[in-house]
């Protein structure tokens, strides 16, 4: 191979590799060496010993394996619904499952309180019931409440994952095993489970390294009392302790790395039973017995209250003071205040930045996109390992990295927001890049052969070809970024000072003192925009959100 | 039985008997219901109206799997997570059967189908023919009443489907199970079947021996499905002890069958039967050549008569190159005598 042609090969992937080593690598790697080095605050063996430390990290085990625990349980029969039962408005309802994973963490939160909370509406209902003039409900915080919203944002890609696969087992199979005698349940044993075993391990995996890495959900809903190795991370740094923040990072990232990259290592596994399915045994619900239907209509109902009541109670916060018992739009009003404190100045912070993110995640996403697909096996598989890598590390290290050995060096300090700009790319950019990969991979090479058979050029198969094939997953890419960034709200806290705050912040910050209808109204902003973003990328993407969540093909 | 479909398809209603031991093959064109009909018999789509009934037991309502009845799919479906062994052994196994058994049950099908050197491995490491031979192998495991396969061998290229059409035969003469075979193949129903049911629009157009099917075909498009038999419409001139006399493009000739005089009638003659010449012979009429194919042996000529098109296989390779160079040429035409049929 010519020079030339090795320079063309690699130097686009050079940018954006030299970006997530820059502001991810080194930040990360010298905050946490220089933290265990030189402190101040606690050392490794005494954070190592420390029985908090034992608590810390248990807790954050306990509460990643509960929430995995009922992801699945939840997930895995919605899979089953999903894959294998005939409805109207299946097509609507596969859309709107996705919904809960675009949704921010910390607009969740506000649902959650809001609808299954202390006097939220679980609460009003069951106080009304039993006839207490006391609260007598809180599903919302503490372990119970951490559990629950994990398994609202994890359930549904349990359910795409496992549906998936599910769809992928030729019904001819099925039928051999029914013909050769076997029962409903020997299926499953026989030949469903092993089937679905690999996206299982896959959708367990993931999800717990989801809930092992939770931050807002944790810190808002957890109020102090139920803490986890990244909240404690996030005490330690207000504290100034580095060297627990950095021991603490460090036990984090090596078992989040080596959790991700047997993920990884098991999806790129070729799947034994990928055969190409023509038809998906499907049955009505006119076919279905008392019994299944009855079982049916319950699991509806609970995952209706589970995903659908705490995405309708954030609208209802945003104008119900739970405070005064009244309706107001004081919340909405406060979104156009201009003073400090009000909700104009985060309104457009959030605007801002996450405009910024959504171009640089861009910029950043296509060429690392291109060499994913790379023929070459050791470039598809270093960009695959940075791509992923901030699903691996922690956003308070990063941001934290980023604030000190970044800012701190370039003088960004006074005013951090290109940092904050950064680190809402790199947390989006796993997802922007995935959704132009898989956009890319839909282009099928035969079409720049034909048009290079035709007489086209290397530019004018690019612009006439390529790039108006790529568009729709180009912009499906940037809508991620946007919906991303928009969202983020645990890097940007640790970064932002008051002129910095984004609407993410700002519904933190109203929580803590408790203006509870100003964190509505601010989380119901994100959750339309958000809610606006997945609409246009369901659209473009004709179904399957671009892709973007299909991490296991 | 019968069945309607959301979308207006309309199965049966088929009435079909099919003796013990006897191999059955459901043949007609794709979209013809050959498939619908097997999974009705499977118990995978539930008929609308009819029975089915297996020695006068009525089977409609009972589950696939307590029919007892053995499948091979077009797909193959061998279970991607078990080796060929356990494929094999699944039937067997969930019937409850002692281990020493299903292990002989195992090798003696292993044995009969070739592939004993296959059973340890995974359903990944066998080719197409092998996976074909051990789907065989699964279905017949549980020594099944009924033997379905649906279009088994439509996957393989034609020298395996070829072989593995006399190892199906051989087998199912040899375990005297009942069979019913479907396929879109002419060829491969000769092969395997004691018995032929051409389907067409969901409904069955004709039951008979292969035999029967060629030699006495009831519809002009049965004619044309087995051994592409050229149809014509002819008027009849005279009839007599089971032959008439018909005229078609001037000239008359005797056929098989007899008729009203002055009728109309579709004659089929099988194009083996059409000779051809350059210069005219008795009783031959005139056509014009409209395309030459050559093919193992034999030349396909179709040529064009009153607007009829005839297809003769001439194995006079002199001839149809003449004519191929003449292109259009002029050529006579003729039957082989008491070779046409009237149909109906």
């Amino acid at each position: 191979m010519s020079v030339r042609r090795k320079l063309t090969d690699y130097l686009p992937t050079v940018v954006p590799l030299s970006f997530l080593g820059a502001f991810v690598i080194y930040p990360v790697a010298a905050v946490i060496l220089d933290g265990l080095v030189n402190g101040p605050g606690q050392t490794l063996p005494e954070v190592l010993s420390s029985s908090i430390t034992l608590r810390t990290v248990s807790f954050t085990l306990l509460q990643s394996a509960l929430s995995v625990a009922l992801s699945l349980l939840l997930g895995v029969p919605g899979a089953f619904l999903i894959s294998r039962l005939r409805f109207r408005g299946k097509a609507l309802v596969r859309a709107a499952i996705v919904i809960p994973f675009v949704l921010p963490p910390i607009a969740v939160v506000v649902g959650f309180l809001r609808m299954l909370g202390s006097n939220g509406i679980l609460d009003q209902l069951a106080m009304l019931l039993i006839g207490s003039p006391t609260s007598v409900l809180n599903l919302a915080t503490g372990l119970p409440g951490i559990v629950l919203a994990h398994a609202f944002y994890n359930t549904p890609l349990v359910i795409l994952m496992i549906s998936a696969s599910l769809e992928k087992l030729s019904p001819e199979v099925e039928e051999s095993a029914d013909i050769l005698g076997a029962s409903t349940i020997q299926k499953l044993r026989h030949i469903v489970l092993p089937h679905i075993a690999a996206a299982l391990l896959s959708a367990a995996m993931l999800v717990f390294l989801f809930c092992f890495m939770s931050f807002p959900i944790i810190l808002a809903l957890g109020q102090e009392d139920y803490v986890t190795i990244e909240v404690e991370i996030w005490y330690a740094f207000r504290y100034f302790d580095y060297g627990k923040a950095s021991s603490l990072a460090l036990i984090q990232v090596c078992v989040t790395l080596s959790l991700a990259s047997v993920y990884a290592l098991s999806a790129r596994k070729p799947a034994a039973q990928a055969t190409h399915t023509l038809s998906i045994k499907t049955r009505g619900i006119s076919e279905l017995g008392l019994a299944e239907k009855v079982a049916v209509i319950t699991y509806m109902a609970i995952l209706t209250i589970l995903v659908a009541g705490p995405i309708a109670s954030i609208a209802y916060a945003a104008v119900y003071d739970p405070v005064s018992n009244q309706y107001t739009l004081r919340g909405l009003q406060n979104l156009l205040d201009p003073a400090p404190g009000g909700g104009l100045v985060a309104l457009a912070n959030s605007i801002f930045y996450s405009t910024m993110a959504t171009v640089l995640s861009l910029a950043l996403a296509l060429p690392l996109a291109y060499a994913r697909r790379s023929s070459k096996r050791r470039m598809s598989t270093l960009t695959s390992g940075m791509v992923l890598l901030p699903l691996g590390v922690s956003s308070i290290t990063t941001a934290y990295g980023l604030l000190r050995m970044v800012a701190v060096p370039l003088g960004w300090n006074r005013n951090p927001w290109p940092i904050i700009v950064m680190a809402q790319t790199i947390i989006g950019l796993p997802f922007t890049t995935r959704s132009i990969e898989n956009s890319l991979s839909a282009v099928s090479p035969d079409y720049l052969e034909q048009a290079e058979s035709l007489g086209a050029d290397r530019m004018q198969r690019l612009f006439f070809v390529e790039i108006p094939l790529l568009a729709p997953g180009i912009v499906v890419g940037g809508v991620f970024a946007f919906a991303m960034a928009i969202g983020e709200m645990s890097a940007t806290l640790f970064i932002a000072l008051p002129q910095n705050v984004t609407l993410a912040v700002a519904t933190y910050g109203y929580l803590g003192v408790r203006k509870f209808v100003e964190a509505g109204a601010a989380a119901l902003v994100i959750v339309i925009a958000c809610i606006a973003a997945f609409i246009t990328i369901e659209r473009l993407s004709h179904g399957g959100s671009g892709g973007a969540l299909s991490w296991s093909e | 039985m019968q069945r309607e479909f959301d979308d207006g398809t309309r199965i049966g209603p088929i009435h079909l008997t099919i003796e013990d031991g006897e191999a059955l093959c459901l043949l007609g064109p794709s979209g013809s219901g050959k498939t619908t009909t097997l999974r009705m018999v499977a118990g995978f789509i539930k008929p609308q109206g009819g029975r089915l009934t297996f020695d006068g037991v009525d089977m409609t309502d009972v589950p696939p799997r307590q029919r007892g009845i053995g499948m091979v799919f077009q797909s193959v479906a061998l279970f991607p997570n078990m080796d060929v062994y356990r494929n094999i052994a699944f039937g067997p196994g969930i019937a409850g059967w002692e281990h020493p058994r299903v292990v002989d049950r195992v090798i003696e099908l292993a044995d009969m189908l070739e592939i004993r050197q296959l059973l340890r491995r995974r359903v990944r490491e066998v080719s197409g023919g092998e996976a074909q031979r051990v789907a065989l192998a699964r279905a017949l495991a549980n020594e099944p009443r009924l033997l379905l396969l649906d279009e088994p061998l439509s996957s393989l290229d034609p020298q395996l489907a070829d072989k593995l059409q006399s190892v199906i035969r051989h087998i199912q003469k040899k375990l005297r199970t009942t069979m019913i075979y479907v396929t879109h193949s002419q060829s491969e129903a000769f092969a395997v079947a004691d018995k032929i049911a051409v389907l067409k629009d969901g409904v069955v157009s004709q039951v008979g021996t292969p035999d029967e099917l060629y030699n006495n075909p009831a519809s002009s498009f049965i004619a044309g499905f087995i051994g592409a038999g050229n149809t014509f419409v002819a008027r009849v001139e005279s009839e007599r002890e089971g032959y008439s006399t018909v005229s078609f493009s001037g000239r008359e000739f005797r056929v098989m069958g007899s008729s009203k005089k002055g009728a109309s009638v579709s004659v089929m003659v099988r194009p083996q039967d059409v000779e051809l010449s350059r210069s005219p012979m008795e009783g031959s009429f005139a056509a014009s050549v409209q395309s030459v194919t050559p093919q193992m042996g034999s030349h396909r000529i179709t040529v064009e008569c009153d607007g009829t098109q005839l297809t003769a296989w001439i194995p006079d390779t002199e001839l149809a190159d003449t004519v191929g160079m003449q292109e259009p040429a002029t050529v006579y035409v003729r039957f082989r005598p008491d070779s046409g049929r009237i149909l109906g």
